[in-house]
């Protein structure tokens, strides 16, 4: 029988505490969309994808109203084009925007807000396709609304694409240039990885891996709220594991939904129920913030010293939480500590009490480390890779997903403020150091895999 | 020989509109049994009748047909006015609910009372839920409706 409080304490955890799914991802094989021609490919993937999507939303709505709980965002998530475009690429200079027209088409018949998967995995070396992938990005990525790109630039087995990353840094800068009338925000839909996990429900970073179903349901729970208001009633008296298990029964109550949600969106759908991601994803609304749970913890402006630890006691507890709570762990699973779309780490940062460097040392205990970050306009290419680099090196040698997500701000200089609307918020423009990278990136080549990746 | 029964076979049963008969030593999956639960498919053990030398129901054990019974959680919080409660469960039953439960109290003018709503008589869970949700009056009271599973996840291992 459930008692009273246990109903009190879920309407609460929703109406006062933002207690939400954050994201309800299908994730869709396109393995069976190639074709010799770019054209075909992008009917194929369009009609692939109207088919299969077109019950997402209503199954979402239906489960929400159900339930009770908003499910923020349904998105789609697809084969990473650079391996189905093998099929259709000539050479490195075909155009692949016509794709992403179709992958935007298609996320707008569904009613989903983004999808993801204009993705290259060029860890290791580009393929003829993953090289029409990144030049076509700086286009396909301005002309679209909704498509999102990724692209893995190392791995722990592979080391570090040093080639890639500086490609990278000119992509970045480029696409920033193509969306310059609305502060660069093509970047916001561009991802860097290590790692790169194959069953992200999150964007701008999700892709459907080549070792996944044909369809899958990943789901993305919230809660930073639901974990501030667990804290604030814990006071300042507890100590810290209590602060750890107070984390982490709250973390379980979430992931519970989470797995519910999943279980409900892949049986009515019927398609395989994939895994749920522990991530905490804060938004700009006011008590949404992982900054704030940090400060609640003890520190006193998020970015100041104790911030590192604060946010590993986090994240380990919500993985602890989490993983009792669901048999299928999956995605990033780590806090997120994206500076524009958490109200509170954008403050600090204006502040001058959050720097690019210390969310780099965050990073090593989280997932997407540098997230919708701000730069200035003239940031160089090479600087970019640079900050690129630094965030790989972290996911290689620790053996985990890192991830940047960076926008230098055509025309603008540090301390100004852009303004992205929604869910991408708004954000300060941090300084960057002046230092150049430019003789490293100058050398190509790819840095070797750390001894640890040699386990076999 | 023995079979297999899969979700496959509990779709094919459900197209046809009719119960899946399965032999004593048959295999049915957890994702079967799951799946005939959900579409009231019903899975009938059958056995093999020695005297007619033809297979007919014997066992007759049911493994999976009837859903369990599905119930709503209705709670309404706000401030205490006349005759609330009888508004609510006159409303809950002309939808076609059945209240199993009720736990209610007053705190200080604040009314709060939490139903257990069986649902197996109502046709739409979204009629149910827009014609209680209805009854909120801003900045009075509210009510509010959702499936039981959501606090079983929460609350329960």
């Amino acid at each position: 029988m459930i008692r009273d409080q246990e109903v009190l304490e879920t309407l609460r955890m929703v109406a006062l505490e933002n207690l939400d799914i954050r994201c309800v991802t299908l994730g869709v094989s396109l393995l069976d969309c190639a074709a010799s021609s770019v054209e075909s490919v992008a009917d194929k993937v369009y009609a692939k994808l109207c088919r299969v999507g077109e019950q997402l939303v209503p199954t979402c709505q239906a489960i929400e109203r159900e339930l009770g709980i908003p499910i923020v965002n349904k998105r789609m998530s697809v084969t990473p084009i650079g391996v189905l475009a093998g099929s259709c690429v000539k050479d490195e200079t075909t155009d692949l925007t016509p794709i992403a027209v179709a992958l935007d088409r298609a996320a707008r018949q569904c009613g989903v807000d983004f999808l993801g998967g204009f993705s290259a995995l060029v860890h290791k070396g580009f393929t003829p396709a993953d090289r029409a992938l990144l030049n076509s990005m700086p286009r396909a990525l301005a002309q679209t609304e909704r498509v999102c790109g990724s692209v893995s630039v190392a791995s722990r087995q592979a080391g570090v694409n040093v080639d890639a990353v500086l490609r990278m840094g000119h992509v970045i800068k480029e696409l920033a240039q193509n969306t310059a009338d609305s502060d660069g925000i093509g970047c916001a839909k561009l991802v860097v990885f290590s790692n790169i996990p194959e069953d992200n429900p999150f964007m701008a970073g999700a892709i459907h891996g080549l070792g996944e179903a044909e369809l899958v349901i990943n789901v993305g729970v919230s809660g930073p709220g639901t974990v501030a208001a667990a804290l604030k009633e814990l006071g300042p008296a507890a100590d810290l594991l209590q602060v750890g298990e107070s984390i982490k029964r709250t973390a379980f109550k979430i992931t519970r939904v989470g797995a519910l949600v999943a279980r409900e969106a892949a049986q009515r759908m019927g398609v395989t129920a994939g895994i749920v991601d522990l991530s905490l994803a804060p938004t700009p609304a006011v008590g949404d913030s992982v900054a704030e749970i940090l400060e609640l913890i003890g520190v006193d402006a998020a970015g100041g010293p104790g911030s590192t630890l604060a946010l590993s006691l986090l994240t380990d507890a919500v993985k602890k939480g989490g993983a009792m709570a669901t048999a299928a762990v999956g995605g990033l699973s780590g806090a997120f500590i994206p500076v524009s779309e958490d109200s509170l780490m954008d403050k600090r940062a204006a502040e001058g009490k959050l720097t690019l460097e210390k969310l780099e040392a965050m990073t090593a205990v989280c997932s997407v480390g540098l997230d919708m970050v701000v730069v200035p306009g003239d940031t160089p290419a090479t600087t970019l890779a640079g900050i690129i680099g630094d965030v790989m090196a972290i996911g290689v040698v620790n053996g985990k997903t890192t991830a940047v997500r960076i926008i230098p701000a055509p025309g603008k200089a540090a301390g100004d403020t852009v303004h992205f609307g929604g869910l991408l918020g708004s954000g300060c423009v941090m300084p960057v150091s002046q230092v150049s990278a430019e003789r490293l990136f100058r050398r190509g080549g790819r840095v070797a895999p750390p001894t640890q990746a040699l386990v076999n | 020989m023995k079979r297999i029964v899969t979700r496959e076979d509990i779709e094919v049963a459900r197209d046809a509109g009719r119960p899946l008969g399965v032999g004593p030593d048959d295999v049915v999956t957890e994702a079967a049994r799951e799946l005939a639960a959900r579409w009231g498919v019903t899975i009938q053990v059958m056995g093999v009748d020695e005297s007619a030398g033809a297979h007919r129901p014997t066992v007759g054990e049911v493994l999976a047909g009837s859903p369990p019974p599905e119930r709503a959680v209705v709670s309404a919080v706000g401030r205490n006015r006349r005759g609330i409660l009888a508004e609510l469960t006159a409303q809950i039953a002309a939808l076609g609910g059945s209240v199993e439960d009720i736990s209610q109290r007053i705190v200080s003018g604040y009314f709060s009372a939490i139903f257990m709503v069986d649902l197996s008589e109502v046709d739409e869970f979204a009629t149910l839920k827009h014609g209680l949700e209805a009854l909120s009056v801003p900045g009075d009271y509210k009510v509010v409706v959702q499936h039981e599973r959501i606090f079983q996840a929460m609350h329960r291992l």
